[in-house]
C-alpha cells in the first residue's frame, strides 16, 4: 500500500474524515485506510479519480460500490472555478464509456447515479485556503444557461470490473468537469492559458485556521470585505484573459457574503433518495442526503469558530463549492442550521427536491489572512498572453524590425507578387521585405564561396543601422532584422538562435512552422514577444515590468537558466517533491492495477519560482528548451512580476535532445532513446511555476492524435505545487531573495569619498546595515593616507595584505596584543606594527566623512573574520547580525568585499547564477546601474572573444583568424561618477575590472566579475568560492 | 578585390556579389557587409562609381577593419591612378587593364609580406627608432632641401626612420600608403634606398656617404626597430606602441638582444616573429571596434552604433587577453596605445605592472619618438 500517512496535517481531536490539511488530491484520503476500515459504509471513500496511491481498499469499495443502488445526489455549479480560482482542483467525472453526451442521460431518471463529494478542506500550514472540490461520479449533468441540471446516470447497474477500468481511464482522459482552461484547448491539443489575479497575500497563521475545524464545520468569516467588493469586481474585468480569442471569462474570485441578497440565487432540481446512502454516523442530514457539506459563515467576534455560538446560522455550501453560495431554502422552505436536519429527515423517499442556492460576491478570506492591495498589471498580461498582438505600438513602426521565411523555389524576381514569402511579420509592406531577393541570393550563394551559409549582414537604411541573422534550411531561409541600436550582432546571432531552437522545438522544423498556415498565429505571439521585449524594453517598464531582460542584456548570451542558490535543505525538500510527481506513483495509475499503461512517462520536471530556478530534473538541453520557451513568451517575467493566477501550457514538442541532430546524445551502447512523442506542460501558480516533459511512448502508451490537455497531469502539477508551497518552500525562497546577497555584493558608491554627506547617503540605506555609526573604527592607513581610492598596483600589493583588519568595533579599547595574539585573523592580517600605524591614522584622522565612505565598504566581512572576532575579542554585542551560514560569503580576497557583480554559467547544467533583481534593487544607485551597464556590454565583449576562439580552434590552424583558446579576458574601467559639481577639485576615479574567465576542468564553466581594483582577484579561486561557498 | 595569388572567384559568383549590393542600393538600402561563421565581406562604395568588395577571415572583430582596408585599397589606386580616372571610368575594359598598375600594392595591403608592418592596420606609420635617427634627421633635411623637396624620408624596411617635419604634415593614409608603395616597388629593401633616391636625385652620393656608418648601424636594428640598450621584461615576446594623435607606430617582435632571443628560441612555447605578428595583430583587431574606437578617417555615427565599444559609457583603460599559449595587454593612455604580446610564463597579475613599466621605458627613451 502506497498510501502515506500525512497525519501531520490532522487536527486530530477534531479530525474527520471530511476534513483535510492537505494540498494533495491524490493524498486526499490521508485517512483512507482507516476511514475505510473503520466506516466501510461511507460511500464517500470510495473511488476518486484524483487519488494519488489510492488504497487497495478503496478500490474494492469502489468496485462494490459501483454496484450498489445509490441516488445520491450533487450540485455541481460551474462557478467553482470562479471562487479561488488558484487553488480549486479540477475533478474529473467518471463515466463509463461516455463522456459528454448528457441530453440522452438527462432523461433517463431510473437509473442511478452515484456520488463522489467534492471536498473542501483547508490548510493552514502556509495560510492558503484551500477549497477542495471532491468528486461525483458518474454524475451527468448540463450547463444551461448558468444553471445546472443534474440527473442520474445510466447502465450503472451492469458495472464489472471492465467498466471500473473505464472509469478510471475516463477520468484521466476525459472529464465532466471542465476546467477553466479548456475551452482554450487548441485545435492541436495545445493549449497556452494564462489567467492574472488578484494578489492575494496569505500570511501564515498557524493558529487561527487550525481553529477553524470544528468538527466537520469550517467556519469563514465572511464579514470583513463587504466594503471592498464593487471595487474588486470592476478591478477583475480586465484582468482575467484567454489567448486563442476562444474564451473571455470574466472570473470573480473575491464574493462576499452578505445579508443583502444581491448575489444570484439558482434553483437546482436534484433527485435524493435517503435511503440509498449512508455516509457514516458523522455525516449530518444535509450531506448524506444532498451531498453537501454545510459550513457556518462566521462572525468576527466568532473567528475562533465555535459553532455553538455561531448567530449566522445560514448554511454555507461548503462542501461543493468552495465558501461561495449559501443555502437558502429546500422546496421553498428557508433552512439554517436549527431546521435543517428536521426538513431534510423528512423526506423519507426517493425523490426530487428543490434547493435554492444564493450565490454571492464574496470574501473568502479569514480574517488574518491579509489581502495586499496590488494593482494588477493587466496590460502585461494582456501583451504577454497574445491579447494585444494586433494593436502594434505606435513608436515600434520608426524602427526597421522584420522577421521573414522566404523560399528560393518562389518567384524570387517578381516582388510583386509574393509568392516567395511563406511568413512574414510584421504584416506590413517595409523596405526589408522588397529588398528580400538580395537576402535570399546571399543566403544561397554564400555557400559556394566560403563553404558557410550566411549568417548576418549588416545594412544601412533611413539612417539606420540595421542587423540581419539568417538561418537557412534546406531551399528556406529565415531572416530576422533588428535596429543595430539596440542589439549588437553577438546578442542578435543568439537571439536568432534562440527563435530558431524555440521554433523547432514547437515546430518540429522551420518548415513546417512556416509553412503552415495554421501556426502562423503562434508565430505571431512569439515574434510579437520578441520584438517587444527587444525594441520597447521601455515600454515595457512602463507596463509595469521591474526589470527586462534588456537591462541585463548580457544574460541573454549566455545559454543557461538563472537560478536561486537554497539551503541544502529546501533544496532536498523541493528535490523530493519532484521526485515524488516525476515517480508517478499513483496507484489507479499503476500498469499493474488495471493493466492499462500510463499515458506519459514524466520525463522531468523543473521549478521555477519568480523566474529563477529552483531545482530541475530534465536533462539540460530539455531544461534549455523549456526555459527559452518560458522566456521567450514572458512567463518568467511574469510570475515575477506578477502572480499568476493560473497558467497551463500544453503542447507537443519537439525537444532538441531528440529530434536535432546536433544535440542527440551520442549512442551509448545497449540503449537508445525510444520512439516517442514529447509533450511539453507548464503549469503555473502565483509566483510558481512548474514544467514537466512528458513521452508518450517508450513505456507509456503511445500518444493517438493530438491529444489534449491531461487534466490528471496538470492536477497532480497543481498540487505539487501546492504541496511545495505547504513545505514552506516558496516562503524559504521569499526570504533567501530579501535577505542578504549571497555572495555578498558591493555598491560601487562605498568606494567613493563621501561628497558632502548628501548624496551618498541613500547608498548606506540601501546596503544592508550592519554596523553601528557611532563606533570608532580602526582605519588601513593604505586607504586614510593616500587617495581614498586610487590605490594603485604596487602599493595595493604592499598594503592590501598588510592593513590591519578593520572593524567596526572600539577595537582600540582593547590591546592591540590580545587582539592580535588570540585572533589568526590579526596574525595573517597584520603586524603589530601595522595595527600600531592604523590607529594612529585613526586618531590622526579626524574627517569622519571620510571613515563613513570608507567603512561602508567593510561592513561585509567573512564569516571567519566575524566568528574569529568575536570568538577572539569575546565580544557579546559585536554588532554584526548573526551570519546564517554562508549569508556573508565574500568572493574576493582582501579585506574589501570589492564584488561588484557577478555572472557564472555552468555549461553542464544550464544554470546560471547571477546577483538576483532583488539583490540588484537594493544596490541601484546611478554610479552601480552605471557599473553594470558596463559590466554587461563588457561580457558581451568578452563573450565574443571567447565564441570565436572557440571558432578558430575548430577551423584550420593555416589561416589566421584571430585570436584562438582564449581563456581570459580583463578590462580596466576607470569611473567617475556623474553630475560631479566640486570644480576645485577632480572628481573621485572609481577603478574596476572586468574579467571573464572560461574554466574546463571538472566541467565547462564560464564566470564573469566586475570587482574594484583594490586588490588582486584570482578568477579560479573565486569561481570556487561560488561553487562551493555559497549554499554551505 | 581578391588576393591575386588565390583562385579567382568564377564570374557569376562576382557578379552575384556586386548584383545584390547594387539591388539593394537601387531600393535604398546599403549593404555594407556580410557574414558566415567563417568569412566575411564587406562592400563599401566610392564616389558613386566604384564598388569595392572585399572578403576576409570572420574573426570576430570589427567591421570597421575591413572598412579600413577597402578605403587604402581605393587610396592606393587613387595614388597610382589618379581620383579623376578612378571615379570617372569611361572604358571599362580599359581601366581594368590599366588599374592593374596598382595590383602589387594592393596586395601588400592585403597583407603577405616578409617582413610585415603594422601600420596599415592601424592607419600609423611604423617607425624605426634608433640612436642614429639624430644625426640622420641633418642629413635628410639637407637631402631634401637639396632634392628641391619638402617631403623627405628615410625608411629602412618600410619604417620611417626619420623624415622632413613636412612629410609628417601628410595625411595619415598619405603616411602609410608611401612606405607601402616602396616595398611593393620591385627589389626595394632598406639597401635599396640610395637605389631609389637617385630617381629624385643624382647627387646622392655628396649627401649620404659621411653617414654610410649610420644607416648601416640602422638597418643593423631592423628587424628590432628600437635601440639596443633599451632592454624590456624577459617575458614580453613583442609590443606595438601607437600613438593615433601623431600617426606613428612602434612595433617589435624582436625585443630581446641577441642572446636572450636565442635562448628564448630553444623554448617552443614561444611564438615565431610572424605568429608573433599576427597574434599583435589579432589582438589589436579584436581590441579597436569593440574596447575602443578604431581609428578610421571616414569613421561615421553609423559605425559607433555598430561597435561594442559605443555602449561603454565609462572609460576603458587597459585590457588583456589570456590564451593557452600566450597573453597580450593593452593599455591605453592619452593618445597611446601600448600592446604587449607576452608568453605565458607571465603571471596573469604582473602583467600590468610590467605593462607600465615597459610603457614609461619607452615613452621616457630619448631616441624612441612615437
Amino acid at each position: 500500500m502506497a498510501h502515506i500517512d500525512r497525519s501531520e496535517y490532522e487536527n486530530s481531536d477534531d479530525y474527520d474524515s471530511r476534513q483535510y490539511f492537505d494540498y494533495h488530491p491524490g493524498d486526499m484520503n490521508l485517512d483512507g485506510s482507516d476511514a475505510v476500515s473503520e466506516e466501510s459504509d461511507n460511500e464517500r471513500e470510495r473511488y476518486r479519480p484524483c487519488q494519488k496511491k489510492t488504497s487497495l481498499h478503496n478500490i474494492l469499495y469502489l468496485m462494490a460500490s459501483s454496484c450498489m443502488q445509490l441516488a445520491l445526489v450533487t450540485v455541481f455549479i460551474w462557478e467553482t472555478q470562479l471562487l479561488m480560482n488558484h487553488i480549486e482542483i479540477p475533478v474529473h467525472f467518471a463515466h463509463p464509456h461516455q463522456g459528454y453526451d448528457l441530453d440522452s442521460e438527462l432523461k433517463d431518471e431510473e437509473s442511478l447515479s452515484k456520488i463522489e463529494m467534492y471536498r473542501k478542506h483547508v490548510v493552514d500550514q502556509s495560510g492558503i485556503l484551500e477549497q477542495l472540490v471532491t468528486n461525483t461520479e458518474e454524475c451527468i449533468m448540463t450547463d444551461d444557461g448558468g444553471d445546472l441540471y443534474l440527473s442520474s446516470g445510466s447502465d450503472t447497474t451492469e458495472n464489472n470490473e471492465e467498466n471500473v477500468d473505464g472509469i478510471i481511464r475516463n477520468n484521466c482522459d476525459t472529464s465532466n468537469y471542465e476546467p477553466p482552461w479548456s475551452k482554450a484547448v487548441g485545435t492541436q491539443g495545445d493549449l497556452f492559458y494564462l489567467q492574472a489575479e488578484e494578489t492575494i497575500q496569505y500570511v501564515p497563521s498557524t493558529i487561527a485556521d487550525k481553529n477553524h475545524i470544528q468538527n466537520g464545520h469550517t467556519t469563514v468569516n465572511g464579514s470583513d470585505h463587504k466594503g471592498k467588493k464593487s471595487k474588486k469586481r470592476s478591478k477583475k474585468k480586465d484582468d482575467v484573459k484567454i489567448i486563442d480569442g476562444n474564451v473571455n471569462h470574466v472570473n470573480s474570485n473575491k464574493v462576499t457574503f452578505n445579508d443583502i441578497p444581491t448575489g444570484v440565487t439558482r434553483d437546482v432540481m436534484v433527485f435524493v433518495d435517503p435511503n440509498r446512502n449512508n455516509f457514516g454516523r458523522r455525516a449530518t442530514q444535509c450531506e448524506s442526503l444532498l451531498g453537501i457539506i454545510p459550513g457556518h459563515f462566521n462572525t468576527p467576534s466568532q473567528e475562533m469558530g465555535d459553532v455553538r455560538y455561531n448567530k449566522d446560522k445560514r448554511i454555507m455550501v461548503q462542501g461543493l463549492l468552495p465558501g461561495g453560495e449559501w443555502l437558502m431554502a429546500v422546496n421553498d422552505l428557508e433552512i439554517d442550521f436549527d431546521n435543517i436536519d428536521n426538513i431534510l429527515s423528512s423526506i423519507r423517499s426517493p425523490k426530487q427536491v428543490k434547493l435554492t442556492l444564493q450565490k454571492i460576491a464574496i470574501q473568502a478570506s479569514p480574517k488574518h489572512v491579509i489581502i495586499k492591495k496590488s494593482i494588477i498589471n493587466s496590460s502585461l498580461v494582456r501583451l504577454i498572453s497574445g491579447e494585444r498582438l494586433q494593436e502594434e505600438p505606435i513608436n515600434l513602426r520608426t524602427m526597421p524590425h522584420a522577421v521573414m521565411y522566404l523560399t528560393l523555389d518562389g518567384s524570387s524576381d517578381g516582388s510583386k507578387d509574393k509568392e516567395d514569402i511563406l511568413y512574414n511579420y510584421p504584416k506590413v509592406n517595409s523596405k526589408l521585405l522588397e529588398v528580400r531577393g538580395a537576402f535570399i541570393t546571399l543566403s544561397h550563394m554564400l555557400k559556394d564561396v566560403t563553404d558557410n551559409t550566411a549568417k548576418n549582414s549588416t545594412l544601412l537604411y533611413n539612417d539606420q543601422l540595421v542587423h540581419l541573422g539568417y538561418k537557412k534550411e534546406d531551399r528556406e531561409v529565415m531572416i530576422l532584422a533588428l535596429p543595430a541600436v539596440k542589439l549588437s550582432l553577438l546578442q542578435l546571432n543568439h537571439l536568432c538562435a534562440d527563435v530558431v531552437r524555440i521554433i523547432r522545438v514547437l515546430f518540429g522544423s522551420l518548415h513546417r512552422a512556416f509553412s503552415t498556415e495554421g501556426y502562423h498565429d503562434h508565430l505571431d505571439h512569439l515574434f510579437a514577444l520578441v520584438f517587444q521585449r527587444v525594441l520597447l524594453a521601455e515600454e515595457m517598464l512602463e507596463h509595469g515590468a521591474k526589470q527586462t531582460s534588456m537591462l541585463e542584456p548580457s544574460l541573454s548570451i549566455m545559454t543557461g537558466v538563472r537560478a536561486l542558490t537554497m539551503p541544502e535543505e529546501t533544496k532536498v525538500t523541493m528535490n523530493n517533491c519532484l521526485s515524488e510527481l516525476e515517480a508517478q506513483e499513483f496507484a489507479d495509475m499503476g500498469d499493474d492495477f488495471y493493466s492499462l499503461r500510463r499515458s506519459y512517462v514524466i520525463l522531468g520536471s523543473s521549478l521555477f519560482y519568480k523566474g529563477y530556478l529552483l531545482a530541475n530534473h530534465l536533462h539540460k538541453e530539455d531544461l534549455i528548451d523549456l526555459s527559452l520557451y518560458l522566456h521567450y513568451f514572458c512567463l518568467l517575467t511574469l510570475c515575477n512580476e506578477e502572480q499568476l493566477g493560473q497558467l497551463v501550457v500544453w503542447r507537443e514538442v519537439f525537444p532538441s535532445r531528440y529530434c536535432q541532430k546536433d544535440l542527440v546524445d551520442p549512442a551509448e551502447l545497449g540503449y537508445c532513446e525510444p520512439e516517442a512523442r514529447w509533450f511539453l506542460m507548464v503549469v503555473g501558480m502565483r509566483n510558481a511555476v512548474l514544467g514537466m516533459l512528458l513521452e508518450a511512448g517508450g513505456c507509456a502508451a503511445w500518444a493517438e492524435g493530438h491529444p489534449t490537455p491531461d487534466p490528471f497531469y496538470i492536477d497532480q502539477a497543481r498540487s505539487t505545487i501546492l504541496q511545495l508551497e505547504a513545505l514552506d518552500v516558496f516562503n524559504q525562497c521569499e526570504i533567501r531573495l530579501q535577505g542578504p546577497a549571497m555572495p555578498s555584493v558591493a555598491c560601487a558608491d562605498w568606494f567613493l569619498p563621501v561628497i558632502k554627506g548628501a548624496k551618498s547617503d541613500d547608498a548606506a540605506a540601501s546596503k544592508p546595515s550592519t554596523v553601528t555609526p557611532a563606533k570608532k573604527i580602526v582605519q588601513p592607513e593604505s586607504i586614510l593616507k593616500k587617495k581614498p581610492v586610487l590605490i594603485s598596483q604596487a602599493e595595493s600589493q604592499k598594503h592590501g595584505r598588510g592593513t590591519v583588519f578593520d572593524v567596526e568595533s572600539d577595537i582600540d579599547s582593547l590591546s592591540t596584543g590580545t587582539s592580535e595574539g588570540s585572533t589568526p585573523v590579526m596574525g595573517r592580517r597584520g603586524g603589530r606594527k601595522a595595527s600600531a600605524e592604523s590607529d594612529e591614522s585613526g586618531e590622526s584622522q579626524g574627517n569622519s566623512s571620510l571613515f563613513r565612505g570608507v567603512r561602508r565598504r567593510r561592513n561585509l566581512l567573512s564569516v571567519f573574520d566575524v566568528n574569529d572576532l568575536k570568538r577572539g575579542l569575546g565580544f557579546g554585542e559585536f554588532n554584526v547580525e548573526e551570519p546564517e551560514a554562508g549569508s556573508l560569503v565574500k568572493l574576493t580576497t582582501g579585506c574589501d568585499n570589492t564584488l561588484f557583480h557577478y555572472i557564472h554559467l555552468d555549461e553542464l547544467e544550464g544554470v546560471l547564477l547571477c546577483p538576483t533583481q532583488q539583490e540588484l534593487l537594493r544596490l541601484s544607485t546611478p554610479l552601480h546601474r552605471q557599473i553594470l551597464t558596463n559590466f554587461h556590454n563588457s561580457c558581451i565583449i568578452i563573450k565574443n572573444s571567447f565564441e570565436h576562439s572557440a571558432k578558430v580552434k575548430v577551423q584550420s590552424q593555416e589561416e589566421e583568424s584571430g585570436i584562438s583558446d582564449v581563456v581570459e579576458q580583463g578590462l580596466l574601467f576607470h569611473c567617475t561618477p556623474e553630475g560631479w559639481t566640486d570644480s576645485k577639485k577632480p572628481p573621485p576615479t572609481l577603478t574596476y575590472w572586468v574579467v571573464g574567465r572560461l574554466m574546463y576542468d571538472p566541467f565547462p564553466r564560464q564566470f564573469y566579475v566586475c570587482f574594484h581594483d583594490s586588490a588582486q582577484q584570482n578568477l579560479i579561486e573565486m569561481a570556487f568560492k561560488l561553487g562551493f561557498g555559497v549554499t554551505v | 578585390m581578391r588576393r591575386t595569388e588565390l583562385v579567382g572567384l568564377p564570374f557569376p559568383i562576382l557578379g552575384s556579389l556586386n548584383g545584390v549590393h547594387m539591388f539593394c542600393r537601387s531600393h535604398g538600402v546599403d549593404l555594407t557587409s556580410t557574414a558566415t561563421d567563417n568569412r566575411k565581406i564587406v562592400w563599401k562604395d566610392y564616389h558613386n562609381s566604384l564598388s569595392l568588395v572585399v572578403i576576409g577571415n570572420q574573426d570576430g572583430s570589427s567591421d570597421v577593419h575591413m572598412t579600413t582596408l577597402l578605403d587604402l585599397i581605393f587610396n592606393a589606386m587613387v595614388l597610382l591612378y589618379g581620383l579623376e580616372d578612378a571615379t570617372n571610368i569611361k572604358h571599362v575594359e580599359r581601366f581594368k587593364r590599366e588599374i592593374k598598375v596598382c595590383y602589387k600594392l594592393i596586395d601588400r595591403l592585403l597583407g603577405h609580406s616578409p617582413s610585415p608592418t603594422f601600420g596599415d592596420l592601424s592607419r600609423t606609420v611604423d617607425v624605426i627608432s634608433a640612436p642614429e635617427n639624430v644625426v640622420l634627421q641633418s642629413y635628410i633635411d639637407a637631402f631634401a632641401e637639396a632634392a628641391d623637396s619638402p617631403y623627405g624620408c628615410l625608411l629602412i624596411a618600410g619604417k620611417v626612420a626619420v623624415a622632413t617635419d613636412t612629410w609628417w604634415t601628410m595625411s595619415s593614409t598619405e603616411l602609410v600608403l608611401l612606405p607601402m608603395l616602396v616595398l611593393s616597388l620591385p627589389q626595394t629593401t632598406s639597401q635599396d634606398i640610395p637605389i631609389f633616391l637617385p630617381d629624385i636625385s643624382p647627387t646622392i652620393e655628396r649627401f649620404w656617404s659621411p653617414a654610410i656608418e649610420s644607416l648601416r648601424s640602422l638597418c643593423r636594428l631592423h628587424p628590432r626597430n628600437f635601440p639596443l640598450n633599451i632592454s624590456l621584461d624577459a617575458n614580453i615576446l613583442g609590443f606595438v606602441i601607437i600613438n593615433s594623435s601623431s600617426h606613428k607606430c612602434l612595433c617589435s617582435v624582436f625585443p630581446h638582444t641577441e642572446g636572450a632571443s636565442h635562448r628564448q628560441k630553444a623554448n617552443k612555447l614561444l611564438l615565431c616573429a610572424t605568429d608573433r605578428h599576427r597574434v599583435l595583430q589579432s589582438f589589436y583587431k579584436s581590441v579597436m571596434g569593440h574596447v575602443w574606437p578604431a581609428a578610421s578617417p571616414s569613421h561615421t555615427s553609423q559605425d559607433n552604433v555598430r561597435d561594442l565599444h559605443s555602449r561603454l559609457t565609462d572609460n576603458v583603460q587597459e585590457t588583456y587577453i589570456c590564451t593557452e599559449n600566450y597573453k597580450c595587454y593593452v593599455l591605453h593612455n592619452s593618445s597611446y596605445y601600448l600592446f604587449v604580446l607576452y608568453s605565458t610564463t607571465i603571471p596573469t597579475y604582473a602583467m600590468r605592472s610590467v605593462t607600465e613599466k615597459t610603457f614609461n621605458i619607452l615613452l621616457k627613451d630619448k631616441n624612441i619618438n612615437v
